[in-house]
This record gives structure tokens, C-alpha cells and sequence, in this order.
């Protein structure tokens, strides 16, 4: 639970996550989706609850904390190291993030993988947006993490990018034995991409299942989807 | 000109020039100019780098002066020895004043930082008991010894080749070995995004603390050379005259890059001097510089380059 003074933004929300599996969660705006993944990524700490990695607590760690505990995450406002190079933005990622010494291939992997080769010397502060969102996806995945909440990783991209984006976690879930969670307004990609969707409203948990199911619930077409979703 | 070039190169420069200067006038003007690089380093150091808005910059200098000072006159202890330990204290102060930095945000970092260095001089002045000297301040500290051999304030050229090694050292130490290096990176990364740079890692309270105590540790050491030059130390040292310079040296040289703030620490020192007659004058011409140069070059002359000169071209024409 999260409570901002009189808000409750996260009120009773529970959910477990399958290793390896990837998890959509979507909601309208001011749900607490953010605030759900600030709370799983250190920034906020739990009014109450607890958060369970691989059975030890981790709630209330701080974020560097959380980062060396294999907890990765990606922010709405997508952030970079605007005075360094691609390169650099990565390489710092595997730097800091507390993973094994035996990862030095990893960056390399990184940037070939998130298609950016051919950037890695220019400043990251002056790429676009896409860019920006590689750099920082291939960034925390360089901390080696064991599961990764991404927040709305496709917002502002245009149709080929979110495909390729999709292509990419997908690809990465599988090739890093990764688990993901991904914060995403564009239900019908995030649909495709997730293995079970859960919807959330004011801070509960509304509906949580296979993306067939979730987009047919009756609930979760009221409060979200409105009647022009049909899957 | 790479910067490991353009640096031995200035060393250099300035070895050869001291055997030429000849002048005694010239020499004080350089020796200044050593120790407020050292200054003006570490205060690059914590803004320049980290993104830290700490305004206490000359709290270390006169605290590292003080320190030092103090050490000297009232324990007898040797100057070399002073000037380490003086040091360390002021690291220590940096250390504290870090602590309550962590938990502000930037505006309130700037505002808690001044404070500290608005309320030091009237600590000083009540300090008589500690030994501060109160508003004399502190007289006759022990000039510094090195080798059995004592250097005054008259000996230029043992004092210009003391505090240019100083600054080599301390500018080489910052930019070619802390900013390259581990700490560096946590640095920029805390500066370009403070929430990123955690979410990867970074312990942002232990690179912040490193900061402040690095940043002071230059500083106080600054101080300590200062007061053992001068002899004197008097709560002038947080007037508003040297704030305005260090600012100065600052906002006309850029932070956050080699040379930036040494070249403003030049300049400064230089043009302070040539105005040494316009008495009372020099405050407001100093004020008038400080407003200029941030409205004129907002982000120093070392960035002027590579964006051309356009923008203060346009400014001008504006
Ligand atoms: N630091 C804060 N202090 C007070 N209230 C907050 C804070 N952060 C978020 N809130 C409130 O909590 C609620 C949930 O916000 P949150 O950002 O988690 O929503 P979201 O689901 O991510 O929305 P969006 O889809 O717009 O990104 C909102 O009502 C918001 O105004
Ligand atoms: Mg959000």
C-alpha cells in the first residue's frame, strides 16, 4: 500500500510474478502505475506491504539497493546521461550495477542487441527519443538484473518502433532468462506482448489474467478499455 | 590540444616563467592566482561535476585557514604538519556540512550552504575563547617551513614554486585521475540524473559525501597556504569581496571542464589586481562582472568554443 497524505495511490494491491514470464499492467491515468513501479524500484517506500524477491524482503531498500538485488526498471520520462556517449551510458550500467565481473561482454551485446552500434560515440543527450529508450533499456539491463519494470516503454513511439521494441523484450526475455513487468497504455501491443495482463484502478487491482481474458472482462471494459476495445 | 597536453604544458609554462618574473608584485599576483585555483577546483569538483548548488566553498578556504592557523599558534604544532591536519579537519567539515545536503534538493543545498557561510564569520568574531582571535582575526601565523628552511611572505620565488606544485597536483588529481576515473563517472551520472543514476547502482549518498569531503579537503588545504602566506587571517575571508571573485572565476571560466574555472581563476586574479586602485570601486565593478558574464557567456568562455562565439554575439546585438 501507498498512501500519498489523504491519496491511498496503491490500496491493497498484491500480484506474484512467474519467473521469466512477462507481465502487462495497464490502467487509467493516475491508477498508480508509476507509483507502483517507484515503490518496486526503491524511489518510494510502502506505506505498508511488503515486496518478496526470490523469498527475502527488499521493500523500503534504497534504489541503488534494489539495483544490486538483480531489480531493474525504466522511467516514463525516459533518462539518459545527456553529457556522455551511448557507449559510455551502458558501460556505466554494468559499472555500477553490482553484477558479475565475468559480464564484460555484456555492453557489447547490449548495444548490438538494442541497435546501437553505429551511435555508440555520439552524445546521448542529442539523440531521439527511440534512441533514448534503447539507451536506457540496454543501460539497467547492463546492471544484470533479474526482473526489469519498464514504464510505458512504447509511449511516443510510432508503429514500426513499437514493433521493434516488442521484438526486442521479447527477444531479450528469452536470450537473458529475464522476467518483466511493463507499464503500458497501448493495450492492444501490450496484449500481444504479455503473458498475463493485469488492470489496476485508483491504486486496486482490478483483473488479473491472460490478456484474453482481461480484455473481455466486463469491469476492466467500464472503468478502462470503453466499449470500442474489441479483441 | 588534448587536455593532458595543454596541462603539462601550463606546468611548464609557469616553472619557466617563475625563473623570469623577477618582480615581487608579479609573483603575489601568480601565487594568488595557484591557490585560488586550488579553490576553485574543488568547488568544480561538487558543482561542476556532481550538480551539488553548495555556496559553501569559502567556508572550507577560511576554515582550512582558521584550521591551520590555529593549529600552528595555539598548539605549536609544525607548519607542514598544520596545514595536513588543517586539512583533514575541513574535510571533516565538508563531511558534516554534506550530511543534510543529502536529504535537500538543490535550491535548499544552496540556501542551507550559505547560510553556513553567512554565519561563520560572526562564529569566528564570538570564537575569541576558542582562539579564532576574534575580529583581529588571526596575527603572526608561522610561515611555512620546509626542508629546516622557513619561507615568509617576502620569499616569493620558494612560495610561487610551493603553491604552483600545489595546484598541479590538486588540478592534476581532479581531472586527469578522479574525473576519468570510477568516481567520475558516479559524478556525471548523479549530475546528468540523479533518479537513473541510483536505479543503476550508484549509492548516491556515498558518491555525494566523497564529494564534499574531497571538495573540502582541496579547499581547507587551499586555506591553510593562504593564511600561512599572508601571516594574517581575519573574518574578511568570507566577505563579500573574495565570494564575488570566486564566483566570478566561475561563472567567466565554465564549469564542469578543463580548464574552465582555472582560466577564470587567471583572469580574476589578474583583473583584480590591475583594479587594486579603484578602492571601493572594485566591489561594484565585480558585481557588475558577475551579472555580465552569466548574462553574456551563461555558460563560461571554456564552453565558447565549441558553440561558437554566436551566442554572446547575439546577446550583444540583442
Ligand atoms: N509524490 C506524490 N505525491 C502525491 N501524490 C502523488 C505522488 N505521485 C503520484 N501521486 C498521485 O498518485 C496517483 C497515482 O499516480 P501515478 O503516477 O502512479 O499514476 P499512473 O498510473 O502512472 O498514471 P499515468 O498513466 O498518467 O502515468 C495520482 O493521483 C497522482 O496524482
Ligand atoms: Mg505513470
Amino acid at each position: 500500500m501507498k498512501r500519498f497524505g489523504a491519496l491511498l495511490a496503491l490500496n491493497d494491491l498484491s500480484f506474484q510474478l512467474r519467473r521469466s514470464e512477462i507481465l502487462g499492467i495497464a490502467g487509467p491515468n493516475g491508477a498508480g502505475k508509476s507509483t507502483l513501479l517507484n515503490v518496486c524500484g526503491g524511489s518510494l517506500a510502502p506505506t505498508s506491504g511488503e515486496i518478496i524477491l526470490e523469498g527475502e524482503r527488499v521493500d523500503g531498500l534504497s534504489p541503488y539497493q534494489m539495483c544490486h538485488r538483480g531489480l531493474g526498471r525504466t522511467f516514463q520520462i525516459p533518462q539518459v546521461f545527456a553529457s556522455m556517449s551511448v557507449g559510455e551510458n551502458i558501460a556505466v550500467g554494468r559499472m555500477f550495477g553490482g553484477g558479475e565481473a565475468d559480464a564484460t561482454d555484456i555492453v557489447r551485446f547490449l548495444i548490438d542487441a538494442c541497435g546501437l552500434a553505429g551511435r555508440r560515440d555520439e552524445r546521448a543527450g542529442k539523440v531521439s527519443l527511440m534512441t533514448r529508450k534503447m539507451i536506457m533499456l540496454a543501460a539497467v539491463l547492463a546492471t544484470r538484473p533479474k526482473l526489469v519494470f519498464l514504464d510505458e516503454p512504447l509511449a511516443g513511439l510510432n508503429k514500426d518502433e513499437i514493433q521493434v521494441f516488442m521484438d526486442l523484450i521479447s527477444r531479450l526475455r528469452d536470450e537473458m532468462d529475464l522476467t518483466f513487468v511493463v507499464v503500458e497504455h497501448k493495450v492492444r501491443a501490450l496484449s500481444l506482448l504479455s503473458d498475463r495482463l493485469m488492470v489496476i484502478h485508483f491504486g486496486r487491482r482490478i483483473c488479473l489474467d491472460t490478456p484474453e481474458v482481461v480484455v473481455k472482462d466486463s469491469q476492466v471494459v467500464d472503468v478502462y478499455l470503453g466499449t470500442e476495445f474489441d479483441a | 590540444m588534448s587536455g593532458q597536453l595543454q596541462f603539462w604544458s601550463g606546468v611548464a609554462a609557469f616553472a619557466v616563467a617563475g625563473l623570469l618574473v623577477g618582480e615581487s608584485y608579479l609573483y603575489h599576483t601568480l601565487i594568488l592566482f595557484f591557490i585560488w585555483t586550488i579553490v576553485v577546483v574543488g568547488w568544480d569538483l561538487l558543482l561542476g561535476y556532481v550538480g551539488i548548488f553548495s555556496f559553501a566553498q569559502l567556508v572550507f578556504f577560511a576554515a582550512g585557514a582558521y584550521a591551520t592557523g590555529m593549529l600552528s599558534i595555539n598548539l605549536d604544532v609544525p607548519s607542514v604538519a598544520a596545514l595536513v591536519l588543517g586539512g583533514v579537519t575541513v574535510a571533516l567539515l565538508g563531511l558534516l556540512i554534506g550530511l543534510p545536503c543529502l536529504r535537500l534538493r538543490g535550491e535548499y543545498v544552496a540556501l542551507f550552504t550559505f547560510a553556513v557561510h553567512l554565519a561563520l564569520p560572526s562564529i569566528l568574531i564570538q570564537g575569541r575563547s576558542v582562539g579564532t582571535g576574534g575580529s583581529t582575526g588571526l596575527m603572526g601565523i608561522p610561515p611555512m617551513e620546509v626542508f629546516g628552511k622557513t619561507i615568509h611572505t617576502i620569499d616569493k620565488v620558494p612560495w610561487y614554486y610551493l603553491t604552483l606544485a600545489a595546484a598541479a597536483i590538486t588540478v592534476y588529481a581532479v581531472y586527469f585521475v578522479i574525473v576519468p576515473g570510477r568516481l567520475g563517472k558516479a559524478f556525471v551520472m548523479l549530475r546528468d540524473s540523479e533518479e537513473f543514476a541510483k536505479s543503476l547502482g550508484v549509492n548516491d549518498y556515498k558518491y555525494k559525501l566523497i564529494a564534499f569531503t574531497l571538495s573540502a579537503l582541496m579547499t581547507g588545504i587551499a586555506g591553510g597556504l593562504y593564511g600561512q602566506y599572508l601571516g594574517v587571517v581575519t573574518p574578511k575571508i568570507l566577505g563579500n569581496e573574495l565570494f564575488l571573485m570566486a564566483m566570478l572565476m566561475l561563472s567567466i571560466g565554465g564549469l564542469g571542464r578543463f580548464p574552465g574555472v582555472i582560466l577564470g581563476a587567471f583572469i580574476i586574479t589578474v583583473g583584480n589586481e590591475i583594479l587594486r586602485d579603484a578602492g571601493q570601486l572594485r566591489l561594484l565593478a565585480l558585481g557588475v562582472c558577475v551579472v555580465l558574464a552569466i548574462l553574456l557567456v551563461p555558460n563560461g568562455i571554456i564552453h565558447l568554443r565549441e558553440r561558437g562565439w554566436g551566442h554572446a554575439m547575439r546577446w550583444w546585438k540583442a
